[in-house]
């Protein structure tokens, strides 16, 4: 199971709190808890989001320490929002030049950063990622859009910066 | 070219592929113990849940308790000596006024000796 989640898991963990260290700490005691717990797990091919929802709320407990603000979201957020994956905006970030990605994720507001790695790399759906992290559908769909456009902003910073 | 989503998960993880998970011997150690010092440091990291709401009636009752010691200890509200000490006593009524008949009679005695100085 380590061999087999251990890097997704680690990968995971260090998009969303940025510090090797702890992302490496986060993903032990996911594994852990998953041993501990392993009774709870119903239907073994959930394995990997069983372990995904494991590390995510480790991750979030150890944002909860330094900084509430970035947990919980700002109430304006949870309006109605219908496109969920606006092509132009895909295909803005599918431009990212090499190795900017992960930076320019790991820049955004930890609320941004969680649905935007879950729904990128984790390659999770928006239902999915309401289920793993509790929230309304709405909101992860503000969540993602909201994430999206500051990708977007940062990459027309970096463009005016090249010159 | 695959769809979007699964090439950026795809460059991501090209440009996170030299971060690899080297921690499951200590993941190891610590779930499944061998030596002393081992079972020790898994039972020190050992984790426990409690509920916020446990938390809460623990904190409530506690203050409620140490309030309860604190006013039965030194109680605010002590009862006023002079109501304590007038208790029994009897009130007169002279001229329109209300007084205290012992403390009438205390000061009718002292203003009969001053007269007799």
């Amino acid at each position: 199971m380590m061999e087999q989640y251990g890097d997704y898991l680690l990968r995971t963990t260090v998009l969303l709190l940025r510090d090797r260290q702890a992302a490496e700490e986060a993903v032990q005691d996911t594994f852990i808890q998953a041993f501990e717990n392993i009774s709870q797990l119903r239907d073994a091919d959930k394995l990997r989001s069983w372990l995904t929802r494991i590390a995510v709320n480790r991750c979030r407990m150890r944002q909860r320490t330094w900084d509430w603000r970035h947990i919980f979201p700002n109430p304006r957020m949870d309006l109605h929002v219908d496109e969920v994956a606006p092509a132009a905006e895909e295909a803005m970030i599918h431009h990212w030049r090499e190795g900017e990605m992960t930076k320019s994720i790991q820049q955004l507001p930890y609320t941004y950063r969680e649905v935007i790695t879950l729904y990128y790399f984790n390659e999770l759906g928006v239902l999915e990622i309401a289920d793993q992290l509790q929230l309304n559908v709405n909101t992860v769909k503000a969540r993602l859009m909201r994430g999206r456009n500051k990708l977007r902003q940062m990459i027309m910073e970096m463009g005016e910066s090249d010159g | 070219m695959g769809n979007g989503k699964q090439d950026i998960a795809e460059k991501i993880n090209q440009e996170l592929e030299d971060i690899r998970f080297h921690g499951a011997d200590k993941v190891i150690s610590r779930t499944f113990p061998k030596s002393g010092r081992e079972r020790l440091a898994s039972l020190w990291n050992k984790e426990i849940e409690i509920r916020a709401t446990v938390i809460g009636y623990v904190s409530a009752s506690v203050f409620v308790l140490v309030i309860g010691i604190y006013l039965w200890k030194d109680p605010v509200m002590k009862p006023a000596p002079s109501v304590s000490l007038q208790a029994g006593t009897e009130l007169l009524e002279v001229g329109g006024s209300i007084y205290w008949k012992d403390q009438y009679e205390r000061m009718v005695a002292r203003l009969e000796d001053s007269d007799q100085d």
